[in-house]
This record gives structure tokens, sequence and C-alpha cells, in this order.
């Protein structure tokens, strides 16, 4: 499975140049002077820093106003993430260069930085989870399901499943109740399709397989039925384990973005203040 | 959902009770109806020429689409550059038919019907009008000569509108009266008006929807050669010189072939011509779509399809000893073929090179995607899902990269923020190489869901090919829901109830829904917001087939 994370290489390459360009500045005033928060230099990167904090964080808020954001012409949300995630990571090397790539000193430093490496990371994690998981998702399974109709779907699998195992033979009802109806009754997380997208499920079917020679022409489509809604079921299981972290990622990232963006102003209030 | 984000009930009550006379238009913008009755009975139908041949089990079972309609003076029936699904035979009374509202430049500039496997097909000048006829600048179509009326009028055979003698002149005016059809052209192969249609009286007339006007044209042999001369006297030209194969042609050979060539339909599904089959002649598509297949194993492979202006039998014709049909061609939708005899093909290769050449491309083309197909069995699976999934029928189709879609469902969000709140599609669909074929509207070239909707609410935007739903018209009645073979019309639930006043009747008391699909946010000012509210940029809009296959391709490569 590829996974292609430089899906815009210009952005990509104006990310580089700029980090360089960045570095090497910095390189230069250190080999001139010292660079300290206080300073001149220290100052101009922590400004800067801020405003691509600021304008990165605007993302957030073109995704809420998705018909004002249309509506002005502002440009595509694909631009947008690009700038919020190249913008982010930059902002962490800015941050960085502001306290000249020294550990904080004082609660509140601390928190700030922390705060900054942990938004900057669960961001880049929510970047891997994006490129990973829909490949993952499509690679090996038949079908689509919205997170949202998971529930709803499976409902409908179990109802025809009983009622397929209700008309068929007792073999078939019987192996049904042992082995398929646990599994049927709803949406199962299962942490073996990180690993396994098919989860296993030619395993789990294979007493199906072994059945099917006892049985006659008309059975066998029976049981064949029966195996294509379970085999529906298991892959929304996948669905359903896969496209939760899709989701949840963002709950370590968004509210302690929020948190940081609060104290990066009161950050800038004790600066100009005192 | 609050009330206030979609149109009050009041407020189509209002428009429906103002409209609803009018729900045989158009377009049922105006209220030129005063009368109209429904499902007439056979024996009031055989009162008319038109439907004297048929009989009363056939007028009972197309009677659903007939109505008899009154029209008071300055009524529009149609206007041009609009998609009709009606042909018109006048009781009594005049109808003024008139071209004005378009230049003659931006008219014939303006395709047709945009194909990009066969080159645009635009409607043609016509020959240089005679002199004691229309002055320059005339179109195609359509004039009643004064003496050709008042002859017309004391006899009873039917006139068609487009059996008329001359041209209309831009900015002229011409009128049908008593016994005229007009509009049954373009209803019948999906092409827009060329003309307006105005009541210069009050007139009586009988509206023919398509699907009763396609059964009469198989049932009555009569009539489908009268509306097949129509077609070939006046349309066939343009379009076969619209077709890159016979651009070179010289007009009079055209026109003594066009004399040769037979008009024939076929319905879905339907064999045209069976592999192994003594071949005799050489199609042309008209209209609709027509699938290639050929024997494979103990099965068959689908090698390519045909649309507008593509070819069938040169490989046959021209190399001679292929054993008959190469290809089984079966009809995917209702389909409109030329059929040009051998003899008339043979003539028509000895006496222009060009066509011949042309004709050779498409035949080599045509092998090597038969080779192709019997070495790659993937680009047979993609011609079959592209035919069954209707991606040869749309002109904006929704799709999305699976492998790069998180599934944060922004796209049918920026839907919904759109359109009041009510998201037009949602992101399920059929899959094709790990592309999501969305089940939002693929505005196709043939918009079955324009069919039958009693209101008009569904109608072509007059904006490229957007169709569009008025939901100030829209009475839920599912119409447009069930035809629509791509589940791409969905039906919201308002909450509301139809009033007591409601019409017609049958809705009274009963839960409010609306018809809701994409129209391609056409009337917001920007583009798709699907695709502009993309983070990931995995949602496409693809407009042909070839456009689907090269992302397919561009993806793979990737």
């Amino acid at each position: 499975m590829k996974i292609d994370f430089v899906k815009s290489p210009l952005w990509f390459r104006a990310f580089l140049i700029a980090s360089v360009i960045l570095v090497l500045a910095f390189l230069t005033l250190t080999f001139f002077s010292e660079v300290t928060p206080g300073n001149l230099w220290g100052l101009t990167f922590g400004t800067i820093a801020t405003l691509l904090f600021a304008a990165v964080a605007l993302y957030g808020v073109r995704r809420r106003t998705m018909n004002k954001s249309s509506k002005l012409k502002l440009g595509n949300s694909n631009t947008w993430l690009q700038i919020h995630l190249y913008g982010g990571t930059l902002f962490l090397l800015l941050m960085f260069m502001h306290i000249s790539f020294t550990l904080p000193q004082g609660a509140f430093n601390w928190w700030l930085w922390s705060l900054s490496v942990w938004v900057v990371f669960s961001g880049l994690v929510g970047v891997v989870l994006q490129k990973w998981i829909p490949r993952l998702l499509s690679s090996a399974l038949t079908i689509e399901v919205r997170n949202d109709r998971i529930d709803e779907l499976v409902k409908e699998l179990r109802e025809k499943a009983e009622a397929e195992a209700a008309n068929s033979p007792a073999a078939i009802k019987d192996l049904y109740e042992r082995t398929i109806a646990g599994d049927m009754t709803k949406p199962t997380l299962r942490w073996t399709y990180f690993t396994d997208i098919t989860g296993g499920i030619q395993g789990k079917i294979r007493q199906m397989d072994y059945l099917k020679q006892f049985l006659s022409e008309d059975d066998k489509k029976k049981l064949g039925k029966l195996e294509m809604l379970y085999r529906s079921k298991l892959e929304c299981d996948a669905h359903y384990t896969l496209q939760k972290p899709l989701r949840l990622w963002l709950i370590t990232h968004l509210p302690v973005s929020i948190v940081l963006f609060t104290l990066v102003l009161i950050h800038l209030f004790v600066v100009f203040y005192y | 959902m609050t009330p206030d984000k979609f149109p009050a009930a009041e407020s189509t009550m209002a428009m429906r009770l103002e409209q609803f006379k009018d729900r045989w238009t158009s377009t049922s913008t105006n209220s030129g109806i005063t009368q109209i009755k429904e499902k007439p009975t056979p024996s009031q139908l055989k009162q008319y020429e038109l439907f004297r041949e048929f009989d009363d089990t056939f007028l009972e079972k197309i009677s659903p689409d007939i109505s008899i309609a009154r029209w008071q003076k300055d009524s529009i029936l149609f206007e041009e550059g609009t998609y009709i699904d009606l042909a018109f035979y006048i009781i009594n009374g005049h109808v003024k038919i008139y071209s004005s509202s378009q230049s003659e430049e931006k008219l014939l500039g303006n395709p047709i019907f945009d194909s990009g496997r066969t080159g645009a097909i635009i409607l043609e000048k016509t020959e240089k009008p005679k002199p004691d006829s229309a002055p320059p600048g005339t179109v195609l179509l359509i004039q009643i000569d004064s003496q050709v009326k008042k002859s017309k009028q004391k006899s009873s055979e039917i006139k068609f509108l487009a059996t008329m003698g001359v041209n209309v002149a831009f900015g002229s005016e011409s009128a049908l009266s008593g016994g005229d059809v007009f509009g049954e052209i373009g209803a019948l192969i999906g092409w827009p008006q060329v003309v307006t249609a105005k009541t210069i009286s009050d007139c009586e007339i009988i509206q023919i929807r398509v699907p009763a006007l396609r059964q009469m044209k198989r049932k009555s042999e009569t009539l489908k050669s009268r509306i097949d001369g129509i077609y070939k006297d006046r349309l066939l030209m343009a379009q076969l010189r619209g077709t890159p194969l016979f651009q070179k042609c010289e007009p009079a050979f055209l026109q003594s072939l066009k004399d040769k060539m037979q008009l024939i339909s076929f319905e879905s599904g339907e064999k045209i011509t069976t592999e192994g089959d003594p071949a005799d002649c050489l199609y042309m598509v008209r209209s609709g779509f027509v699938r290639l297949a050929q024997k494979f194993g103990s099965g068959e492979i689908v090698v390519t399809y045909l649309s507008k202006g593509m070819t069938l039998g040169e490989v046959e014709l021209l190399i001679g000893n292929t054993g008959g049909w190469v290809f089984t061609a079966s009809s995917v939708e209702h389909t409109e073929l030329v059929k040009i005899p051998r003899q008339d093909f043979e003539q028509l290769i000895i006496k222009f090179s060009q066509v011949e050449i042309l004709l050779w491309e498409s035949a080599v083309a045509r092998i090597k995607e038969s080779g192709y197909s019997r070495r790659n069995i993937q680009h047979s699976e993609f011609v079959s899902t592209a035919l069954q999934q209707g991606l040869v029928e749309g002109s904006s189709i929704l799709v999305i990269d699976l492998d790069e879609c998180t599934r944060c469902d922004d796209c049918v969000r920026a839907c919904a923020a759109t359109h009041d709140g009510i998201p037009r599609f949602v992101r399920e669909g059929n899959k094709y190489n790990n592309m999501l074929i969305t089940r939002a509207c693929y505005h196709c070239e043939d918009p079955v869901c324009l069919i039958g909707c009693p209101t008009g609410a569904i109608r072509r935007a007059r904006v490229g090919s957007v169709v569009e739903i008025l939901p100030d018209l829209c009475i839920g009645c599912k119409t447009c829901a069930n035809n629509c073979p791509y589940d791409a019309i969905t039906m919201f639930e308002t909450g509301e109830t139809w009033p007591n006043n409601m019409i017609p009747e049958g809705l009274r008391g009963k839960p409010r829904l609306l018809a809701t699909k994409c129209n391609l946010c056409y009337d917001t000012g920007h583009g798709p917001a699907c695709v502009s509210n993309c983070p990931h940029g995995c949602a496409y809009r693809v407009g042909s087939v070839e456009q689907f296959q090269s992302l397919v391709t561009r993806k793979d490569k990737s």
C-alpha cells in the first residue's frame, strides 16, 4: 500500500524553502549576536510565529463558514488545508527560534511550549491517519458506508440474516446461531483491522465453506446469501473501527489548540503590557 | 429542520393554484390553460385524424399521457432553447411560431449536443435560401407559407410543423392552425426547441407526452414515416453535415443518400446486431447509446459503446470477409439510429475518399479497442461499468477518490450550507477502482426525470445541461425520483402536511415532501460547493467517460 504523504509538491517545496531560509537566518543571527525571546530578533520570530498561528487557525473558521467562504470566493478548502498544515509546522519552528531552541522557563512558558508541541504533533498524527486509513479502507473492502449509517445498516443486515437463517435447513440455522448470530448483533470494534483490513473474514467464513459440500444446490444458495450478509457486516465493523480514529484524533488537536490560542493571547498581553 | 429552510406551503399553494392548469405546459411558468381534459377517452381521441388509425385498447393505454387543453390567447406554449417532452396537435385556433430571442450567430454557434468522442454537432445553416422564400439569416425549420396554409386548412391531412416549405427568418413570424402538429422532433430526440410557440387566438390543443408519442410512432407506420420524413427533410441533413464523417460530402450526394437512409429506433436492451449474422449496412447513432460486445470464452466482453454521431458497420463493410457482424450491438436506452444500406455505403466510399479514410480510421480504432478489451479485461469492465452506471449519460458526475477521502463529509455539509440546510446528495453510491460515483445528479444528456412531472417543477435550468427543481412548484409526487435511474433525487420530509385546499385533491392532508437534487450550485455565483469545500481535494466533477477514465488512469499511475 503506497501512501503519498506529499500530495502537493509545490506546497512542500515552498515549505522547505521557507524553513531553510528561516534556519539560515537564525544561524546567521546567532553567529553575530544572541537571540533571546525579549530582544529584537527574538521578538520578530515570536511575532511572525503568532501571526502564522492566527492565520493557521483561520482554517477552522473557513470550515465552519462554507457558504460565506464560497460566496466570497475565498479559495478552495484544499488550499486552506495546505496553509494550515505547512503554516502550523513553520509556527513550531518559529516558536523554537523565538526561544533560541532552549527549554522554556517558568510554568506559563512551559505550558505554552508543551501545548505548541502537542498541537503541532497531534496535527501531524492526524495527517498520518488521514493518509493511512482511507487507503486501508479502500484497499480491500468492497462496501463503502457512512459512519452515521453503520448502526442502521448493521440492523438491516441482521434482520435479513435472521430471516434467511429462519428459512434455511437445520444445519444452516444451527451454524448461524452458534457462530454468526453473536457477531451480527451490533457494530463491533476490532483492533485487528488496523493490521489486517480483512480482519480474518475468510477465516470466519471457513465453516460456511465446509458446510457447503453437504448441502443441496438450493441450500447452497441460501448459505451463499447468508455468507454475503455476514461478510458485509464484518466489513461494516472494519469501517466502524477504522473511521473512529479519523474522527477522534480531532479531539486531541482542536480543544488543545483553543487552549493554546488563549494562552498565546495572554502571552501577548503580558509582553505588551509589561 | 425549520420551516424557513424551504418554501412555505402557502407559497407553493399560491403558485399551485395559479399554475395547476398549466401543468401540461413545457415550463408551467404562465397560466394560459383555461380548461383541461386529462385522459381523454378513445372515442374522444378518435374524433381527430391523428388518432383514427389506433384501436381503443391502445388509445386507452396511452391516454394518461395525453390531454386536451384550451389555451387562452397570447400564451406561451414553449420557448426557444427549452427542452420539452410534449408534442402539440392543434384542434382549432392559431399558434404563432417565431425565433427572435437569439441572434443567428449565437444559435448556430452553440452545439445542440456536445460529444467529445464525435465532435460537436451543431445546428447547421440551411442551404442558401430560395429567392422567393426567407431572407438571408434564416434558421432551419419552419414557416407557414400562407398559400400552403390555405390549402392545408381545406385538407383533412395532418400537417406537421417541420413539413412546412420554407424557413423562419429571425425576427419573423409564422402561424399554425387546426390540424398542425409541432414540437414532436425536439421532444422525441431531446433537442432544445429552436423557436417559441405562442397562441394568437384561443386554441384547443391536444398535448401528447413523449412516452405516448414514442408508442404511437412504434405502432403506426404512417405516423412513423411522417415523423421520420420530417426529420429526414429538415434535420437529418444538418445532423449529417455536422458529423465529422459527412462534413466533406457534397450536399447533392447527401441529399440522395438521405432518401435511401432508414430511421430506426430501439428500446433499452434490444439487440441491433448479433455477432456472426450477415452485415449489410452501416448504422449511425442519432440519439442514445449502443453497447458493443463480443463473445469471449463462454460469455461476452463489452468492447466499447457508441454515442451520437458514431457509426457501426464500417469494420464489416470495409474489410468484407469478417464473417458477418463482428460485434453484438444492443441499445443501452431508447436509441435512434440511421441505417445506410450496403449498396449506398459502397457508392459513398467510391465517391468520397475522405469518407473512406475516416471510416477506415474508425474501423482501425474499433479493432484496436476490441483487441485491447480482449487483452485487458479491466478495460471491458470499465466500459461495462460506465454503461451500467450511466457515466455515458451524465454531463457532470460527482466522483470521490476513496483513497484520499477521510469521510469527513465536508462535501455534504457544504452542499447543505449552500442550499438552506438541505443537502442535495448523500455520500453513497457505486464504487469503481476506489472511486465513489456518488448519487448526486448526473445532469444527464437525456434527463428522464423530466418526463411526467405534473407541475413542471423539474426542468432544464438553461445553464449548460443543468437540471433543477423549483421548490415552489414541487408537490412531492416522487415521479422524478422514481424516474431517475441513478437514485439521485431524494424526497425531503418537510414535516408539514398539505392544506385542505391543495390541488390535486389527492394530496390534501398528506405529508408534504419536497424533491431535492443537485443543481451544480449554478444559481450561487460559485462552482459546485462540494468540490471547492473538499479539504483533501478528492472530490471531482467529471463531464464524460473519458474524463473519468483519465482520472482513474492518473490515479493508477500516481
